[in-house]
């Protein structure tokens, strides 16, 4: 077959396995790190970490980006909360509804809206306590009526967030709620500072980076270089149907960092996220964690791969423990209610997943988004 | 025509002859090149624009996002689509192919935004009408109109692109204006 071939195919063949073995070369030289871990466990944060600590930071075009993802974020968390209050005590939504634009007219769809959400079981004095005062009416009819994700905060827009945040009992109430309406734990921090990051020259600074918060979808991967060595780190969305694409990013592992996020024991995925009628005991982020870990370990191609634990979110964790036991993930926990006795529960529940004894197991722990070997 | 304007705008910057060229050449490539993507100026654009498309769908493949190109494709199909019936059938080509757990493209959106799409759906009896074609026709001829909401799938479609902004829309940008260097 060869004598067949001319002399510059010939040629042209030899210089794509070159490039071919060049490029094999290059790949073992790197060590891929696959940063696994359920949705909003908090990989996306340790990569933009990575990104700012060992990389090249964030360009201006990035904080930009940063900047349009926040207000949105703030725009967004504020209209959850506005409307779960309104389904909780059925009040109507002020001026979104618009008959002229619905050929059906959404009366019913409204209809099944509340009979879908409202299967929780108040008394009446705790129903009221997310009713909104109607003082508030006009606050929220203007943040409704917003596109969340397009809009930059303006000075108006700031106003009524600020006077709905800080003056009105039922968003405080409703935000109390926040694990199982699906808002992000660092909504508080953009609400409490929402004049600095609603300032026309705002620019996010590196802890408002780490802070905000989008799903991550498909794969991104990056290049580090930390002294000798070259890390190519893949991060990955978490979510259900993201999970079905991370097969295809197993081979050559060097090391599974697998994230777990200290604080999800009482949240509901974001798949299931529904309204406060959710029941956390029977399915929260922590059994997802567990078994997204499980399934992983099972992997053949894992076998022999070393897998670091990452506990992120030690520091929430160490507020949310005073409130909410561990027992609502894992309901065999007898110790007290305290942080270290938890966290070493939580710990040695996944170190016990991994049935394969050779393989390297390391924990490491995340406190205000600084790394720890342990944690006391 | 182009090349008279641009050689009158070089003459009245007080370029010297020797210098015409070159200035034309940079000028004409570096407008070429804008008005090839234009389309960059914003995601709507790109979306309705087929070599923006392209482009898009290629980078989001690159990036393990198939799922939103299937979307993209019959979202578009969708808005495009001239009678109900077009859109019923889309419509459930939509849901079974995209907002079905488990399905292969299945997109990244809230138990909330499905169960919307689904009311609607219910409402409108899209399900039934469309299990089978035979009775879908019947029901045609027989008067009994379906309507399908032509704006049923644009807050999903939001949140799509939501999502592609806030992971890849700088990396995209980016990408495209290397290239067309």
């Amino acid at each position: 077959m060869g004598g067949c071939m001319s002399d510059s195919q010939d040629t042209t063949d030899r210089n794509v396995e070159r490039e071919i073995e060049k490029d094999k070369k290059q790949d073992t030289r790197a060590h891929k790190l696959l940063l696994l871990g359920a949705g909003g466990s908090g990989k996306s944060t340790f990569f933009k970490q990575l990104k700012a600590i060992h990389g090249e930071g964030h360009n201006d075009r990035e904080k930009e980006g940063f900047k349009r993802q926040i207000h949105g974020q703030v725009v967004e968390s504020i209209q959850l909360l506005i409307r779960q209050c309104k389904t909780v005590t059925k009040d109507p939504l002020p001026g979104i509804k618009d008959e002229d634009d619905e050929p059906f007219g959404n009366d019913d769809l409204d209809d099944a809206r509340l009979s879908n959400s409202l299967k929780v079981e108040m008394t009446e004095t705790e129903i009221a306590q997310f009713k909104i005062a109607k003082e508030f009416d006009q606050s929220c009819q203007y943040l409704l009526e917003i596109h969340g994700s397009r809009s930059a905060l303006t000075e108006q827009l700031v106003t009524h967030v600020k006077s709905l945040w800080n003056e009105c009992p039922a968003i405080q109430a409703m935000f109390e709620h926040r694990n199982k309406i699906g808002i992000p734990d660092s909504s508080a921090f953009f609400f409490n500072d929402i004049e600095r990051i609603g300032r026309s020259d705002y620019t996010p600074d590196h802890k408002d980076i780490v802070l905000a918060r989008y799903r991550t979808t498909g794969m991104t991967e990056k290049e580090f270089h930390i002294k000798d060595a070259v890390f190519k780190v893949l991060d990955v969305g978490g979510q259900r149907n993201e999970r079905k694409k991370w097969i295809h990013f197993f081979d050559g592992v060097t090391a599974v960092l697998f994230v777990v996020s200290l604080t999800c024991y009482d949240e509901v995925p974001f798949e299931d996220v529904t309204d406060l009628a959710a029941d956390v005991t029977l399915m929260n982020s922590m059994l997802e964690s567990i078994k997204v870990f499980e399934d992983t370990l099972d992997f053949e191609c894992f076998q022999k791969t070393g897998f670091i634990l990452f506990f992120n979110k030690a520091d929430l964790m160490q507020e949310k423990i005073k409130r909410v036991p561990i027992t609502n993930a894992f309901p065999n926990y007898k110790g007290p209610q305290e942080f270290k006795p938890s966290v070493d529960y939580i710990s040695k529940y996944f170190l016990s997943l991994n049935r394969v004894p050779e393989r390297e197991m390391l924990l490491r722990f995340f406190f205000e988004y600084v790394l720890f070997v342990n944690y006391w | 025509m182009d090349r008279i304007f641009t050689l009158t705008m070089g003459f009245m910057m007080g370029l010297g002859l020797d210098q015409l060229p070159q200035f034309c050449m940079k000028f004409s490539m570096s407008e070429a090149t804008k008005s090839d993507m234009k389309w960059l100026n914003s995601q709507e654009e790109t979306i309705h624009d087929p070599t923006g498309f392209q482009y898009l769908c290629r980078f989001l493949e690159v990036h393990s996002c198939s799922e939103y190109v299937w979307f993209l494709k019959i979202y578009l199909e969708f808005e495009y689509a001239m009678s109900d019936k077009q859109r019923l059938v889309i419509a459930r080509k939509m849901v079974d192919c995209c907002m079905t757990p488990g399905e292969p493209f299945e997109i990244n959106i809230s138990y909330e935004m499905r169960e919307e799409v689904c009311l609607t759906q219910r409402k409108n009896f899209f399900l039934q009408c469309a299990k089978n074609v035979k009775e879908l026709n019947a029901r045609f001829h027989r008067g009994e109109e379906v309507i399908v909401p032509p704006d049923m799938f644009d807050f999903v479609y939001k949140e799509i692109k939501k999502l592609i902004r806030d992971n890849y829309w700088l990396a995209f940008e980016k990408m495209c204006l290397t290239m067309s260097k």
